[in-house]
């Protein structure tokens, strides 16, 4: 079953065919051709399809994406839209890169959105915080040592 | 992509999503109600379900409220884990449903998931089912035949098994505003964090002026496939002083209460019994270091 839908992403509105059966993060990845959305397990565990859903934080492979017309979705490269057309990075991109908070990276982009949406609630986690904060992201590479400090690191150096 | 086909509905309203889904019944055509997804899409993933229809609630206007209505809060079945985690008026009138709402799984799964899902859905390790039923909250439940009001504990029926018939609709959960000197905890043991709950304990206590035991309600998940609520203590222990002896005979209530465990990879059933009298230990302890 086809159905059209209309939503926003990344800033741009747009209209699409999708089938049913489509996950929001298949739509993003081959309509959209935005691969920096992963998709891993299927089952909403390890969080690499992680996207904002209006606002929040989602599993990409838990959603149809027929079901989020009229919604606004934020993936990893409408987050880093501004710093790459500014050329400077993120305090949070720049910190993963300092800390070598990425090993492989296959987890990357769903991990720098989860910290983005911790350091807009809690823009002082302590570690606690940030470890329940990103334990909806699994890293295969176990780099979270690194990670955390990359998220104290942004943390400090950022007010967003 | 989901592998099996199947049709999708977006109903606006909840008489919409009834009459779609006594239609699906009517027909004998398999329909599954879709909020949060957090469960169905993934089984759905996998192969575990493939229903002919799914008819979504995420555009049904009016399931996401949370709101005082005298000495009751009435939560819409399509509020989110978030949103109740996050509530004022929940933290402050039931605190245990926000703490068990916390406790669920991860960040986004908090995001989308919700507590109408969750009771549908009845996984036997689900958080909400022991807390509902020792708050003795009812849920409202919509089907063309009407409205009718169920207590908890006469929804959850057996392992992944509610009371709601295949043509009826969950629309709202009310549970009562609990007095501002009430003592609650939901404790949890997970072998990792946002697994599922091995065993789940919820307390609710209430102490008199003298500080004895005024009321006490303990709801367990994992002890049983069905939440479990140790209601022989409730009069047994009343009046009695909240001392060590006290915090044993709760504990020791839930161990034996826990006599069919459910099984898994993680916990035995003698490994489980225990758990269940450690994590009862636990939630009965704090609720009392949090009571007035």
């Amino acid at each position: 079953m086809q159905t059209t839908i209309q939503l926003t992403v990344n800033n741009t509105p747009c209209e699409a065919t999708v089938d049913t059966r489509t996950l929001l993060v298949d739509f993003l990845r081959d309509q959209l051709d935005l691969t920096g959305t992963h998709l891993g397990c299927a089952t909403g565990n390890c969080g690499v399809c992680t996207v904002v859903l209006d606002g929040l934080t989602v599993k990409a492979c838990t959603i149809l994406a027929a079901d989020v017309a009229g919604s606004t979705v934020t993936t990893i490269e409408g987050w880093t839209q501004d710093t790459r057309q500014s050329g400077d990075l993120h305090p949070i991109q720049d910190a993963f890169v300092k800390h070598h908070a990425l090993q492989c990276g296959f987890c990357t982009p769903g991990m720098v959105l989860s910290v983005q949406q911790l350091l807009k609630e809690k823009p002082n986690p302590t570690e606690t915080e940030i470890r329940h904060g990103i334990a909806g992201n699994l890293c295969r590479c176990t780099g979270y040592a690194s990670i955390i400090r990359a998220v104290q690191e942004a943390a400090r150096g950022s007010g967003d | 992509m989901i592998r099996a086909p199947f049709q999708l509905h977006r109903p606006h309203s909840i008489d919409e999503a009834v009459r779609l889904l006594s239609q699906c019944v009517q027909n004998g055509e398999d329909a599954k109600l879709l909020a949060g997804g957090q469960s169905l899409i993934p089984s759905m993933n996998l192969g575990l379900v493939a229903p002919a229809h799914i008819i979504s609630l995420n555009h049904v206007a009016g399931l996401n409220s949370i709101r005082r209505d005298g000495d009751t809060l009435a939560i819409g079945a399509g509020v989110t884990h978030h949103a109740l985690a996050e509530s004022e008026v929940l933290q402050t009138h039931c605190p245990i449903l926000a703490e068990a709402a916390a406790s669920i799984g991860d960040v986004q799964v908090r995001n989308r998931g919700t507590l109408g899902g969750s009771i549908g859905h009845f996984d036997p390790a689900a958080d909400y089912p022991p807390v509902l039923v020792l708050l003795d909250a009812a849920c409202q439940i919509v089907s063309p035949s009407g409205e009718r009001t169920v207590a908890a504990q006469d929804i959850f029926v057996d392992y992944m098994t509610t009371s709601l018939s295949a043509d009826e609709v969950l629309t709202e959960i009310r549970v009562p505003v609990l007095s501002s000197d009430t003592g609650t905890a939901y404790v949890k043991f997970t072998r990792v964090e946002g697994g599922f709950a091995i065993v789940g304990v919820g307390a609710c206590l209430r102490l008199n002026p003298d500080k004895t035991c005024r009321s006490i309600r303990v709801g367990m998940c994992g002890a049983a496939p069905v939440p479990v609520r140790l209601t022989a203590i409730e009069d047994t222990l009343t009046g009695k002083a909240v001392d060590d002896a006290f915090v044993d005979a709760v504990a020791a209530a839930a161990y034996e209460s826990a006599h069919d465990p459910v099984v898994e990879l993680h916990a035995d059933a003698d490994y489980k019994r225990e758990m269940v009298r450690v994590f009862t230990r636990r939630a009965v302890k704090t609720a009392l270091e949090r009571a007035d």
